[in-house]
């Protein structure tokens, strides 16, 4: 069976499953979603120009990622689709590449309405990696990871517009069940034996944080006060 | 000549360890290995254990448990790469695996794949491995060659411990693994993959498919009983770095999905 083979399948398979993922997801978590029509049509977007960027060799080491820049990583309106509609994304609908932009960088870039944990001076280990459709190359995802060298905290943070549903978050969210309010932001989390894994949603924008090796609820809290402006 | 015979098969005997050559079942060639993120499939029902308590039987890990590295889109069918990726990862806290990076956190946790180094790696196993080359993904024996020979280029050596299947898996002999901090590399049929969150007084069972053969590392055993209304209920789990991208910790229960296991020890 040839390579591309599964992708026809899988894109048949997830068919139907994506309107029933999709709806079921809305439903169940009414207040991550911006939109709660029980909508997951996808619509034809105008195609964006792509621009991709080659970074220069570092030294001796020639960066093997091709870094595309961040493109309607927008929580808000935008003029190219329908804002009242929610989008199921599967993994064959979309690509992950490297950015060596941080979170930092992407939010000002996108109008400084992105959070994010400003660790930088104080970290180690940030890979910041973006999700892109693949058809459209609109940005659906940003997800950084950094040490504290300071608190020893290892994060995970994935930031996507909250109209936008991605398939790997679809166990997070149906795992973060209980419920906290963090300076009026409500917080669902949950841990399991490893982590901690909270989801709000701020200024149109869902964030999904991951407090890796450690299952203490109250640090999680603690960070996510961090990171509420 | 009889003398002669017996030596003969002697030295192969105990020369077979130091050319590097294991056993392997007789369907070492008969399956592919594909899996991919592509390939997974994220259902909505998901499983809600409430009970009255609990109690950890067994929780058996290696020492930092295992990085978890997935292929990305130029790797396709690539999850054999990605485990042999993620088990050079787990040694290279201990030896120089990945060379000119530490796979490790200053506090000595595993920490995420990176866009140079890791990527470097997998792209040679994924080459190495012969991936794609006659049919999708990888065989066992592409799998092991292909990881060993990488390893061998860096100056180690890898010693296969083939420890079952579903019918036949050695518990002891994995466990053991485990304790003594090695990685344990699974292959397996279709089947579901567990995330267990944990709520008041309630676990939540989400359940994820990989809907092809796939390739997964294991770094430890884990059993736990709830105390139902209605009686007991014992689930016993191992500890899986999936090799694809996942947002939680994966567990993997052992059923006729699983084809066969092998401790990887790499010195």
């Amino acid at each position: 069976m040839k390579v591309q083979d599964f992708d026809k399948i899988i894109r048949e398979t997830n068919a139907c499953d994506n309107s029933t993922m999709a709806e079921s997801l809305i439903a169940k978590h009414p207040e991550v979603f911006d939109n709660r029509e029980d909508r997951n049509r996808r619509k034809a977007w105008t195609a964006k120009k792509r621009f991709a960027i080659f970074a220069p060799p570092v030294a001796a080491v020639c960066l093997a990622s091709i870094l595309i820049p961040c493109i309607l990583l927008t929580g808000g309106s935008d003029s190219s689709n329908n804002d009242s509609e929610n989008y199921y994304c599967y993994a064959g609908e979309y690509s992950i590449s490297f950015s060596d932009k941080t979170l930092k960088e992407i939010s000002m870039e996108t109008g400084g309405g992105i959070l994010f944990f400003d660790w930088y001076d104080v970290g180690s280990d940030c890979v910041t990696s973006i999700y892109n459709l693949n058809d459209t190359d609109v940005t659906i995802c940003v997800n950084e990871s950094i040490y504290n060298l300071e608190t020893d905290d290892y994060i995970e943070l994935n930031v996507s517009p909250s109209k936008y549903i991605l398939d790997i978050f679809s166990v997070v969210l149906d795992s973060c069940v209980d419920e906290i309010m963090i300076d009026n932001v409500k917080v669902k989390y949950s841990v399991d034996a490893t982590n901690s894994y909270g989801i709000i949603t701020y200024n149109s924008y869902t964030y999904y944080l991951t407090l890796m090796y450690n299952s203490d609820a109250q640090r999680l809290f603690s960070l996510i006060e961090e990171l509420l402006p | 000549m009889k003398h002669k015979k017996i030596l003969g098969i002697l030295l192969a005997i105990f020369c077979l360890p130091l050319c590097g050559g294991w056993t392997t079942p007789t369907n070492a060639d008969n399956e592919s290995y594909y899996g991919g993120a592509q390939l997974i499939s994220f259902y909505s029902n998901y499983e809600q254990i409430s009970y009255s308590s609990k109690q950890i039987k067994t929780d058996i890990k290696t020492a930092n448990g295992a990085p978890n590295y997935y292929p990305d889109a130029t790797l396709p069918n690539g999850c054999g790469a990605a485990a042999g990726a993620t088990i050079l990862g787990f040694y290279d806290k201990y030896m120089d695996t990945i060379k000119n990076w530490s796979s490790v956190l200053p506090n000595g946790m595993y920490k995420k794949q990176d866009a140079v180094y890791v990527a470097q790696v997998m792209k040679a196993l994924f080459d190495e491995m012969n991936t794609n080359a006659t049919q999708p993904g990888v065989t066992e024996n592409d799998f092991l060659t292909g990881l060993q020979n990488y390893t061998q280029s860096l100056g180690f050596s890898v010693n296969y411990d083939y420890i079952g299947n579903v019918s036949t898996l050695n518990y002891t002999s994995m466990k053991s693994a485990f304790s003594n901090n090695k990685a344990v590399v699974l292959f397996i049929k279709p089947d579901n993959l567990y995330s267990i969150t944990n709520n008041s007084n309630t676990d939540t069972i989400s359940t994820n498919y990989i809907s092809a053969n796939h390739i997964l590392v294991a770094y430890g055993y884990y059993e736990i009983q709830y105390t139902l209304s209605s009686g007991t209920r014992t689930d016993a789990y191992l500890y899986v770095s999936p090799c694809v991208n996942l947002a939680t910790q994966q567990y993997y229960k052992v059923t006729p999905s699983l084809v066969s296991a092998y401790i990887v020890d790499i010195k």
